[in-house]
């Protein structure tokens, strides 16, 4: 049986005559006539009695309507659950991230995100540099990565979403090069020869862009430690090894742990976009990137492009500590 | 071959580029491009190539990276063997998440501060086999990890044993005590990535007391994680060591039961380790079972 005929039948029913329920249902008329007798055929029994144009449903379309309700109620959950298994209950999302863009932005929208499709599990990859980022994305192993720009040209994706200014950090003992003014920047030429706990070769960005603001001003720092785990970088800038380059997520923890947290002078900002191959998105990823776009400020009808086009939002500085 | 071209070759490495490197060497940046290529027709390969910033390791590149470092590593020994001097010495060290900061930060800061001569690298692999490889090849000397190692092939030192235990959102903690793992049937957790201890312990240990969760969010960003706790995702396992910077975040810690500990040391492979790595294994053994072993 075509399920839609019973469908038809309600909507008879509901409005008493042909005309109205076909205009409801958006159907030509004779369609909606045609729809009803092959039902009756098919049931064996006749549902309406005409008078005019009004319909009456018989004892037989009476006793119709309730089953009929259900089964159009059961047609309703199988198909949403398939589109749950299709669309936003099924199978994980993998995200690429860069440490320093895992604390800032993408916990808001994650947590964001798990409130509204906590049936899709996200898994978050820390790749150690650039090149193994593009391959996650590339193989398909993840189908979002955020990354400071530039991104290494693989034919992937990339749309800008915002900038972030880049802090100093800097031990809490008086040895340092503080300035007077707590809540003035930090110049970068005062820098020069400090101890510094540094990231290690990896992400070119935002390595390079530091770098080149401290050619910039002619700044050697000198770098004590070379790490790759970030979260080790605060805890051994506060034991007094050296300064350190991070975001504002960072900035406010090493506040909280009373290190000293200036913005630089000139500042540095460092822009980040999302990457992702040119192929469709999946579902849950086109509502990530949505939640993604919201969290950094973005404009959601922007994502509905879809993946051909490039959203490009002028800079805007995130969050302060 | 001159072992300048190696440490040429290294010093291009750690500075991301051929401009940065001969401003750190003091050198011309022509008589440092004149002997990476000279290294790079001697290997019979280009090692480099460029990037946006910089330059990035060609597959040959990486090959060459661990001998080129345990090469240095055995010429300083040498020098130093024969009463020369070897100049300011170099310790790469690589450990898992959360390892390399707990004790990792700790640890090399108090290094670093008692050896201002040593320079000090703290690489991240995240699975045993990969950080094992890296201990191997000689890229990096000493491997802190979980123990035991599946490798064989590596000498071990034990260090100390980490405990997981449960961090809760303050609202949505259970009242003070061991928390039975059973407790957690059915419930939601932020769980590290596939292929970590931690991870293979809890999914064990779960699975022995017949207790089904569900991971929604994958991370071993341990910060991320605290971050995605303290928002209300789900609970997550963190280490004993972490414990206090967890409350210091607003979360509320509890102990499990049974206890799951993992414990942990550091590798390294069969041969004389350099002066600066055996100054290290014997600071980490002070460090392990001294005093500051309580403040980790």
């Amino acid at each position: 049986m075509d399920l839609r005929r019973l469908e038809y039948f309600l909507a008879v029913v509901q409005h008493g005559q042909v005309t109205s329920a076909a205009s409801a249902l958006r159907v030509a008329q004779p369609s909606l006539s045609q729809a009803i007798k092959a039902l009756e055929r098919d049931l064996g029994v006749q549902l309406f009695t005409r008078e005019g144009r009004t319909l009456r449903p018989t004892r037989a379309g009476r006793a119709l309507v309730e089953p009929a309700r259900r089964v159009l109620g059961d047609l309703d959950t199988a198909r949403a659950a398939v589109a749950d298994v299709v669309e936003l209950a099924a199978g994980w999302l993998d995200i690429a991230t860069h440490d320093l863009l895992g604390r800032d932005p993408l916990v808001a929208a994650i947590a964001t995100f798990h409130e509204k499709y906590a049936g899709i599990p996200v898994r978050v990859h820390s790749p150690r540099d650039e090149d193994e980022l593009i391959r996650l994305l590339a193989d398909g192993r993840c189908e979002l990565g955020l990354a400071y720009l530039p991104v290494p040209d693989a034919g992937l994706t990339v749309r800008p979403l915002g900038s972030q200014e880049i802090w100093v950090v800097l031990p809490p003992d008086a040895s340092s090069p503080a300035p007077v003014d707590q809540h003035a920047p930090m110049p970068i030429a005062a820098l020069h020869e400090a101890p510094f706990v540094d990231s290690m070769r990896g992400f070119a960005s935002p390595r390079g862009v530091i770098a080149a603001a401290l050619r910039e001003e002619k700044v050697l720092i000198r770098p004590v430690v070379r790490t790759r785990h970030r979260e080790s970088i605060l805890p051994m800038v506060v034991a007094g090894l050296g300064g350190a380059f991070t975001n504002s997520a960072y900035a406010r923890d090493a506040a909280q742990a009373g290190a000293v947290v200036r913005r630089l002078e000139p500042s540095v900002m460092c822009d980040f976009a999302l990457v992702h191959r040119d192929a469709t998105l999946s579902p849950a990823a086109r509502a990530f990137v949505r939640i993604l776009l919201d969290v950094v400020g973005g404009q959601t009808d922007l994502v509905e492009a879809g993946a051909a086009g490039d959203v490009n939002h002028p800079d805007q500085e995130k969050s302060d500590p | 071959m001159h072992a300048r071209q190696i440490s040429y070759f290294l010093a291009v490495v750690e500075h991301g580029g051929f401009g940065r490197a001969a401003a750190a060497l003091q050198i011309a940046q022509p008589s440092l491009s004149q002997s990476v290529r000279t290294l790079e027709r001697d290997m019979g390969a280009d090692l480099f190539r460029r990037a946006p910033h910089g330059v990035v390791l060609t597959a040959a590149g990486r090959a060459l990276l661990g001998p080129a470092r345990q090469l240095m590593r055995d010429l300083a020994a040498a020098r130093d063997a024969v009463g020369g001097t070897s100049g300011p010495s170099a310790i790469d060290i690589v450990a898992c998440r959360p390892l390399g900061t707990y004790p990792g930060a700790a640890l090399v800061a108090s290094f670093a501060t008692q050896h201002p001569d040593v320079r000090v690298r703290l690489d991240r692999a995240d699975l045993d086999d990969r950080l094992a490889a890296l201990v191997r090849d000689g890229s990096c000397e000493l491997g802190l990890t979980y123990l035991p190692n599946p490798r064989m092939d590596l000498a071990t030192i034990e260090l100390g044993v980490h405990e997981l235990m449960l961090a809760f959102p303050p609202d949505d903690a259970p009242p003070p005590g061991r928390v039975p793992l059973a407790a957690l049937a059915g419930t939601s957790l932020i769980g590290a990535h596939r292929g970590s201890r931690a991870r293979a312990l809890v999914e064990s240990e779960l699975r022995n007391a017949g207790v089904r969760t569900r991971v929604v969010v994958e991370a071993s960003q341990r910060d991320m994680a605290i971050d995605l706790v303290a928002a209300g995702v789900a609970a997550t396992f963190v280490v004993d060591a972490t414990e206090a910077a967890t409350r210091a975040r607003g979360l509320e810690v509890r102990p499990v039961d049974p206890p799951l500990r993992m414990p942990f040391g550091l590798i390294h492979r069969h041969r004389p380790l350099s002066d600066a790595a055996k100054a290290f294994v014997a600071h980490a053994q002070e460090y392990a079972h001294g005093p500051a072993a309580e403040q980790a």
